[in-house]
């Protein structure tokens, strides 16, 4: 099966949708350890970034 | 020439992502792709129609003058199938997200789909969610029951966080992929604490 060029995203369900309501009522989130480490690595790259160019 | 040479000893995670703009041109000549699909989207220039029509806008990594991967994003949304929070007096049932439409890169440029999904959450967390609301990015992963094993991309993006919109979905469904999503919360969170140091 080819992946089509547009694509149209299903809905959340089950359980999944009780995780973003908890999240959406406490101010929270909905994040394993992957996407929190996805995160930090971010953050962190943008940190070294300003400070190298706040150096030059 | 052995197929692992083109990119060999280029290191993607420090490349600039570049926009692709008309004044941009990138042939897609020697660009070798798992899935045929995304070398045709490109070569017969359904991507750059998509970006004239106002659909969605790509980005592109280059090593050695050549095209070795491309990510488009769009506007999407994460529906619910029921609504929440409806003791709290609200009926939300969509969320505004930024869509990772395509996604490909050359089988030869290793590290290059991950320097492209990394740059595509930080720039939506930092450049788009601050002006425009946005709170999660989804994707519809390929999945392809017709091949040997399946082809499932899914696994690629569970590395960055992406979870399944939902993890029970049979297989296979009558299209080929399945949606997942990824909170941009925790990111937007860390970058504004950034912001006010």
């Amino acid at each position: 099966m080819k992946y089509p060029l547009h694509t149209v995203s299903k809905p959340v369900s089950g359980s999944e949708v009780q995780k973003l309501a908890h999240a959406l009522k406490t101010g929270g989130y909905v994040a394993n350890e992957a996407a929190l480490a996805l995160a930090q690595r971010i953050a962190a790259r943008r940190h070294r970034r300003k400070a190298a160019n706040a150096a030059k | 020439m052995p197929p692992s040479s083109k990119f060999a000893g280029v290191d993607f995670s420090e490349l600039p992502v570049e926009h692709l703009t008309s004044e941009l041109t990138i042939s897609g000549q020697g660009f070798r792709c798992l899935r045929g699909e995304f070398v045709t989207y490109w070569r017969q220039g359904r991507i750059q129609r998509d970006i004239d029509a106002c659909i969605s806008q790509c980005w592109i990594l280059r090593g050695e003058d050549s095209l070795a991967g491309y990510i488009t994003l769009l506007t999407d949304k994460l529906e619910l199938d029921e609504p929440i929070l409806l003791d709290e007096g609200v009926q939300y049932r969509s969320f505004p997200a930024i869509k990772i439409g395509l996604l490909a890169v050359d089988k030869r440029a290793k590290g290059a789909g991950r320097r492209l999904v990394e740059w595509a959450v930080e720039y939506v967390a930092a450049e788009i969610s601050p002006t425009v609301g946005v709170r999660f990015m989804t994707v519809d992963a390929l999945y392809d029951p017709d091949t040997t094993p399946p082809y499932d991309a899914s696994g690629f993006y569970e590395k960055f966080g992406f979870q399944f919109v939902d993890p029970n979905e049979s297989l296979p469904s009558s299209v080929p992929y399945r949606t997942m999503y990824l909170d941009l919360k925790p990111l937007i969170d860390l970058l504004s604490i950034q912001d006010n140091d």
